[in-house]
Parts: C-alpha cells; structure tokens; sequence
C-alpha cells in the first residue's frame, strides 16, 4: 500500500523526469546531495544554484520545477490514462535497477509486464524480407504460448510483426511496447491499431514524459530498457550499424542472453545477425528450444550474470523445426501444386522462375498458387510473385 | 453577280458543309469578309486577293462581298482560302457556276497561288460522298488521303493557276486513282512478339488482357522490358477493319498528323505521352479542342510509362475515357465528342528504386514504397484488371533460339476470343469481356458451385473489394472463353484471382 507522502514523492520524481530524462545520473547525484526528493523541493534558490555537478541551465531548470505544485501536473497526467513509477516505487521493475543509467521513472500507459513472467526482447530491422517476418512471427507466437512475454520497441517492420503476432497468439504472455517518444504519442501513427491493442494486453511504456515528440536521439536511450526489461533478446534481422545492434550492445553490457535469426551471407539484412553468431550469440534455430533455454536463465532481477551452458544432448536431438518445408508440402494432396509449393522459396519468386524449374504452363502454376494462397500456403506479394508461407 | 462555292468545316470528327458566297457589284473597290469568321479565315482577304492576282487575273475594282454560311457557326482553318478564290472569279463570270454546284472546294493560298495542304481533309471527302458530292477538289498534297475513299472524285491542284486554264480549256480535271486500303498487310508493325525472350508470364497476361480489352499494368524493375513487351501489344491485336480504319484515320486526318506517306492508317495505334504531359494534350483539347492521346490511341493501346510518376489530375482525367470510350470536349463555341476506345497499358516500378522485392539491392523502407503506391489514383487502379510482374528475363532465355511464339500465332487465337465475344454481346451494346457491368457480369459471368466457394473464400481470406470482385469475374470470363469453355470453371476463376495486383 502505497502512503500519500509516497504519492507526493512520486509526483515530485514525474516532475523531474521531465527536465532530467536526458541526465539521469544527476538525479543520483541530486538524490546523494539532497537525501530526497522533499529535500530537493524544499531547497532555497542560492542553495541549487550553488551545486557544482550541475551546469547554469540545469540548474535553472532544477530550480524551476521545485517551485512548481507537481502534484497538479501529475494529476493531469493520470488523467491521460498515464500512470507513472518512479524508480522509487515498489512496482518498478527491479531488473532496470542493473541497467545504466536507472530510469528516474517510467510512465506506463497498460500495464507495467509482470516480474514473474519471463520476457524476450525482439528486436529488428524497419525494412525486413519476408523471411524476417515469417520467422518473427511464428517465433512470437511460440514465446506468448509458452507463457513469456514479447518486449519490443512498436517501430515499423520487424518491432510491429513482433508485437502483432505476440497478440494474434492471444496468451498467456503479454507483449509490451517501449517507445521513443511520450506514451501518449502513436508513432508510427500506422501503429494505431498495434498500439490500442497493447495498451489494452500488455502495456506501452516510456522514460519520456508525456508530449515527448519521436526525436531520433531518443530511440537509443530507450534501447537499454528494452533489454534491461527481458531475459534475453533476439535479434531478427539487422544490418551492420544499425538501432537494433544498439540494443544487443545494451543487452551484452546487461548480461543478457543474445539470440539472432541466422540469414544468408548474401542477405545485408542478415548480416549483423550472422555477426552476432559469429561473436558469439546463440543461433535462434527453433522456438521451442529457445523458450526451454531462456525459462533456465537465472531471475533477471537480480542483475546477475548469465553464465553460458552448452547442452550437448541436444545435438543428437531431432528438431522440431518449424520450416520443414517438405513436412508442410506432405498436407498438400495434388502432385503438382505440391510441387509448385517445393518450388517457391520464402523469398519472392516470379512464376517465370517457377516455369523454368518445373516447366509448368504459367497459367497453370498462377492457377495453382491461388489455389495454395487460399489454403493458406502461399502469399501473393506483388504482381504475380509469391513467397512460400505455412499455415497455422 | 452571286455566285455560290461549296467548302467544309470540321466540328470534331465531323465535316460539315459552308457555303461560300462571293457577290461583285458597282460601288467602292472593297473587299468584305463576313460569317462568323476566326482571325485566319478573315486574314485569307489578303491572301485571295494577292494570290488571284499573281495567277494571272487583273480583276476590275469593284465591290466584293464574301459570306460563309451558315453564319452561326465559327469558321476556322484555312482550308476556306481556295473556295473563296474560286467564288470570287467564279462572281466575276471567270469560272461556270455549274461546275461549281456539284463539287466541294477546300485549300489553302499562298501569295503566289499555288494551294498548300490542309488538316481534316479524310472526313470531309467522307461527308461529300454522304451529301451526293460529285467531286472534290483538294490540294495536290492531300489528295491521297481523301483518295481512300471511294464513290467520289478527289481531284488534286497545284495552283489556282492550274485549276482556271484546266477548266477554261473544257478539259478533264485530273481525278485521283481511289488507293486501295489493304488492312491485311502483314508488314504494318515493325516490331514482332517473337523479339520478346522469355517472359511466359507477361505473355500471358498481355493475351488474356488483349482477347478481352483488359486494362494492364505492368510492374517490374527498370531494364526488365516492360516497355518492349507494351510496344508489341497492338502487333497481337486483330488487324484493323476497315471501318476501324476509317474511325481512326478520320482523327488523325483532322489532328494534322496524315501524309503522303501515311494517307491512312494501317497499324493500331500505339501512344506513349511522357509523364510530365498535360490534362489537354492527353484528353483533347486547347484554343481549337483537337484531339488529346486517349483519342489518337484509339482502337489501340494507350501507353503510360511509370504510372506513379504522372500527374494525380492528369491520370484522374482519364476516368471518363476509360468509362464511356470516348470524351467530350467542351470550348466556348463548340463541345466535340471524339472516340477514345483504348485499351491502358501502365508500366510501373514495383517500388521507388524499382528493385523491391529484391533486397539485396532495394533499400526503400516500407513507407515510402506504400506512398510510391499510392501515388497511383485509387479511381484508375479500380479499372485495371490486370497485374502482372515482368522479371528480368534469364540469360538462358536471352540466349535460346527458339524464340518466343511470333504476333501473328498470338493474333489469331485472339481473333478467335474475339469472335466469341462479339458473338456473345450481339444483344449488348459492348464488345468486350472488360466492357462488362455489374449487372452483365451477374448474367454472363455466372459461376457454379465450386466456383462460388472459392470466390467466397477469396473474398474474405484477400480482402476484395466489391469492385475487385467484379474484375475478377469479368478477367475470368476471358480465360474461359480463351479456353473455348462456356462457363467459368474454377481453374479459370483461380488463375484471374492471381492477376488481381497488390490492389
């Protein structure tokens, strides 16, 4: 139960995170000097401005908002919906306490995810293949099955699959979102319909206050809460430099699991995954495999580091491998349209290719894709082209 | 003296018969022009009188009144400089009226005399045939042009010079041979089908869009040859009719653009205005409303290379075209209504950098290959019904001998489609499998009940619009027809659901 001078705390702490989410250490650096935040607010003008570790215009700044009521603008806040956890509140996820700097405090628009859950960050590319997407997908949908809840960051690409087919799976895991930008804000606004979805399943959350426009800057500042809210990250596709490299960089100094999708050589969306395996990162290879992993990890409270175990019986182990694309073709009856399924890749395929390989009438084989598509087997994704799929 | 010299003028596709009234009496030595007259027909005073008299005639000064009638109707052109001339001598007793009565005069003069071509001569030597002409006098420059038509004499002058000595000598004027339009002249198109390697699938769609004048898009990276694969579309339609022939020669005639070598045409047309072209020079119009691509496209195929790049209003201006086969033209004196049946051929990049899906080398994010797409008007994507994806074609292909099937293969199994269209829609005033209604598709395009589960399923599983649906069913009603079948089968209807586009 939380007690009304805990609630003036909390609003002092919103305040704060206003003016010092870019310069979180110097709230513990103000909280080493004051003792608390009703010092801090209650601290004379000459004594703020007298304090070294901050410049003149934070100093300003500081001195500003202590002069303000913070509980009205808390209370305008809340009534956005917004719910706000100081990192002084008990509900703050302990696991952020290991990350550098610790959040001054996170505004929640949903739900704060559940301690108790395990969590995986999924992270990716904005432009991603249809193999990056597919193999999102059915890996998603496997963690939320099983109980774990999906992080991402609710971009386009990569972020929205994630969260999509995390909440297409229904339950028991939850999927959360962490923005760059204030909760209130839909960005991209082609995330609408992601983003009521989560804040109603899960919860959208953010170190920025409420207003705070998607300014590049922000992205990777939020990156480390992504990591820091999950056992592990898996990374789907990424190029070299990318964002989504940012949050594995942040997830290692975590100590956290690090999973990525393998792709091929010849894929430049592939190729910070393939880095990552090279360096050291657990090729994502199967769903299941990797959710009995991660529910083996230590807690991720307690900040303590994973030390990497090698199940060696798992070698001889036969993989329930979810792109077996010959146990798929086996549900398909007619010998041809099996054929012409073998034939597409996840990747997509022009029917000219597929005529050549097969030397099948194009008419033939579109016939037979539309056929396939409306079982669920194909998608067309331009004109005439189509990419092999497996129904769920 | 009144004397009476019949001409023309041209409304639309249209000629229409002006008398041409040249009175001289006693009184001041002025000439006057009148009958609703534009600023080159009234600027024809000088030209007929200084050409008259560098011909060879000193004429008396007397009063001359010229009047084109019926006054009502705006006169424009040049083609009224020689039947003023010819009336004007004719009013001075210098030419027999009789002669006159039975023949219609267009040209136009030169300072020296001599009568230089005109546009719109093909519809005006059609409606003197119509009106019981006995001949018509043209310039010598025209003359095989307006030749095309038989049942008349066209007679082609040099000179007003040429036309007074031939008549005041009793002689024959001299008749121009009627040239014989041959249509079935296998040599019209330079270009071939059989130059395409490879490309099965684009062939394809381009023989179901042709057999039932489907509008097609075709989308591609650059290099793939969509625009070869375009420029080969008229070669698989059926050769011209002579009607047809007529239709379109009738256009060109009055868009100035037949010659001697081209009195007439032979060859579907195939227009390909560039993107940045204007509402006007695409739908018709400006100060004298001529005839924009849609019309000059007409029987033909209407090209628009990279789709999204045209103008929104320029592709918008299209719709009414593309719905009524033809456009109306409305300028302060006149509206014309000019044919437009084209068939659209549109070619597109499947993405700004043209290479999506290929990633290796596509880098455009996902937004902006949505908004590339919609840069393409919803309204026209709505009259296409078919999408295909030209690839670019396999060194194997490029390098086999035994090319692709030749125009003329593809050609007759479309007259064969056709035919069964025509035969179908004998009770209908359409043509085509793409010219289908919503109510003519309930009743032509009826489909059984396996096909019935299918479009069901498809309906939901690929989120068709009512308007796709109908798309569908009218592109399947080709294949079924190109497959000598008389109901849809659900091979057909599958194969067209392929060719609905990312739409």
């Amino acid at each position: 139960m939380i007690e009304m001078t805990d609630i003036y705390n909390e609003a002092r702490w919103e305040a704060l995170s206003g003016i010092l989410v870019y310069d979180a250490k110097k709230a513990d650096e103000l909280m080493e000097y004051f003792g608390s935040t009703e010092e801090l607010f209650s601290a004379s003008e000459s004594e703020i401005k007298a304090l070294d570790f901050l410049t003149p215009g934070m100093a300003e700044k500081v001195f500003e908002v202590t002069r303000k009521d913070p509980f009205s603008e808390a209370e305008r806040i809340n009534c956005m919906g917004i719910d706000f956890y100081s990192r002084e509140h008990p509900l703050f996820p302990k696991s952020l306490y290991s990350i550098d700097p610790v959040p001054i405090g996170l505004f929640v628009k949903g739900n704060l995810p559940d301690e108790r859950h395990r969590a995986v960050a999924v992270v990716g590319s904005r432009t991603s293949s249809n193999y990056g997407r597919s193999s999102c997908s059915i890996f998603c949908k496997e963690f939320v099955k099983s109980g774990m809840d999906v992080i991402s960051g609710m971009a386009i690409g990569i972020d929205a699959i994630a969260h999509e087919s995390a909440l297409a799976a229904g339950g028991p895991g939850k999927t959360y979102a962490v923005l760059g930008c204030g909760v209130d804000i839909v960005y991209p606004l082609t995330n609408q319909v992601i983003y009521d979805r989560i804040t109603e399943n899960g919860g959208v959350i953010s170190e920025f206050y409420p207003g705070t426009k998607p300014q590049s800057y922000n992205f990777p500042i939020r990156n480390r809460i992504i990591a820091g809210l999950a056992d592990a990250v898996f990374a789907v596709e990424a190029r070299v430099r990318s964002g989504t490299l940012i949050t594995v960089g942040c997830a290692l100094d975590q100590g956290k699991e690090v999973y990525a999708l393998p792709g091929r050589l010849t894929d430049k969306l592939s190729e910070g995954c393939n880095r990552l395996i090279s360096l050291g990162a657990t090729p994502a290879l199967d769903p299941r495999d990797m959710t009995e992993q991660i529910a083996k990890l230590p807690p991720r409270d307690t900040g303590e580091r994973t030390t990497k175990e090698y199940d060696r019986s798992s070698l001889n182990k036969k993989a329930t491998c979810v792109f077996d694309e010959r146990e798929t073709a086996r549900r398909i009856e007619a010998d041809e349209a099996r054929k012409v399924y073998l034939a597409l890749d996840v990747e997509a395929k022009c029917i000219d290719e597929i005529a050549a390989d097969s030397g099948m009438d194009v008419g033939r084989i579109l016939d037979i894709l539309v056929s396939l598509e409306l079982d669920g087997f194909a998608k067309q994704v331009g004109p005439c082209m189509y990419v092999q799929c497996i129904p769920v | 003296m009144v004397s009476v010299v019949f001409s023309a003028a041209i409304g639309g596709i249209y000629a229409q018969i002006i008398n041409v009234e040249a009175d001289v009496s006693d009184g001041l030595p002025v000439f006057n022009m009148v009958g609703y007259l534009s600023s080159e027909v009234k600027e024809a005073k000088d030209r007929v009188r200084t050409s008259i008299r560098n011909s060879g005639f000193l004429l008396k000064p007397k009063h001359i009144t010229v009047n084109l009638s019926p006054a009502n109707i705006r006169k424009t052109g040049t083609g009224f400089d020689l039947p003023v001339a010819v009336s004007i001598l004719a009013a001075y007793e210098l030419l027999p009226q009789e002669l006159l009565d039975e023949s219609l005069i267009v040209g136009e003069l030169s300072l020296e005399g001599s009568i230089k071509r005109i546009t719109g001569i093909l519809p005006i030597v059609l409606m003197a045939k119509e009106k019981g002409f006995k001949r018509v006098i043209v310039p010598r420059d025209n003359a095989l042009e307006g030749a095309v038509v038989s049942g008349i004499d066209v007679v082609g002058i040099d000179s007003v010079g040429e036309l007074f000595s031939i008549i005041s000598k009793g002689e024959e004027l001299p008749v121009t041979e009627t040239v014989e339009v041959v249509l079935s002249d296998e040599k019209v198109y330079p270009e071939d089908f059989s130059e395409v390697s490879g490309q099965f699938m684009a062939r394809r769609a381009v023989e179901i869009a042709v057999s039932g004048m489907h509008n097609i898009i075709l989308s591609g990276p650059p290099g793939a040859g969509k625009t070869m694969i375009a420029k080969r579309i008229p070669t698989v339609m059926p050769m011209l009719t002579f009607d047809e022939s007529m239709e379109l020669s009738r256009i060109y005639s009055i868009a100035g653009l037949l010659d001697e070598e081209r009195y007439i045409l032979t060859a579907r047309p195939f227009c390909a205005p560039h993107h940045t072209a204007t509402v006007p020079s695409l739908i018709g119009g400006g100060g004298k409303a001529a005839p924009g691509a849609v019309s000059l496209s007409h029987n033909g195929v209407l090209f628009l290379d990279e789709l999204p790049e045209f103008g929104r209003d320029t592709i918008e201006a299209l719709r009414q075209p593309l719905e009524d086969r033809k456009v109306n033209i409305s300028r302060m004196n006149a509206s014309y209504t000019y044919p437009a049946g084209f068939m659209l051929v549109a070619s597109m990049n499947p993405c700004p950098c043209g290479f999506y899906p290929d990633r290796t080398k596509c880098t455009c994010t996902p937004q902006s290959i949505e908004r590339y797409k919609h840069r393409i008007s919803r309204p026209i994507l709505d009259r296409i019904d078919i999408f295909v994806n030209v690839e670019k074609t396999e060194f194997r292909d490029i390098c086999d001998r035994n090319r692709g099937e030749d125009s003329k293969t593809i050609r007759a199994r479309i007259e064969k489609v056709r035919q069964i269209e025509l035969k179908r829609y004998e009770k209908e005033k359409i043509r085509f499998n793409s010219q289908l209604s919503g109510s003519m598709v309930d009743k032509y395009c009826v489909l059984n009940e396996k096909c019935l589960r299918i479009m069901e399923k498809a309906y939901e599983t690929l989120d068709l619009s009512a308007r796709g649906y109908h798309r569908i069913l009218k592109v399947a009603r080709t294949i079924a027809d190109m497959d000598g079948a008389d109901d849809i089968e659900e091979e057909h209807l599958r194969e067209a659901i392929g060719y609905r586009g990312f739409m």
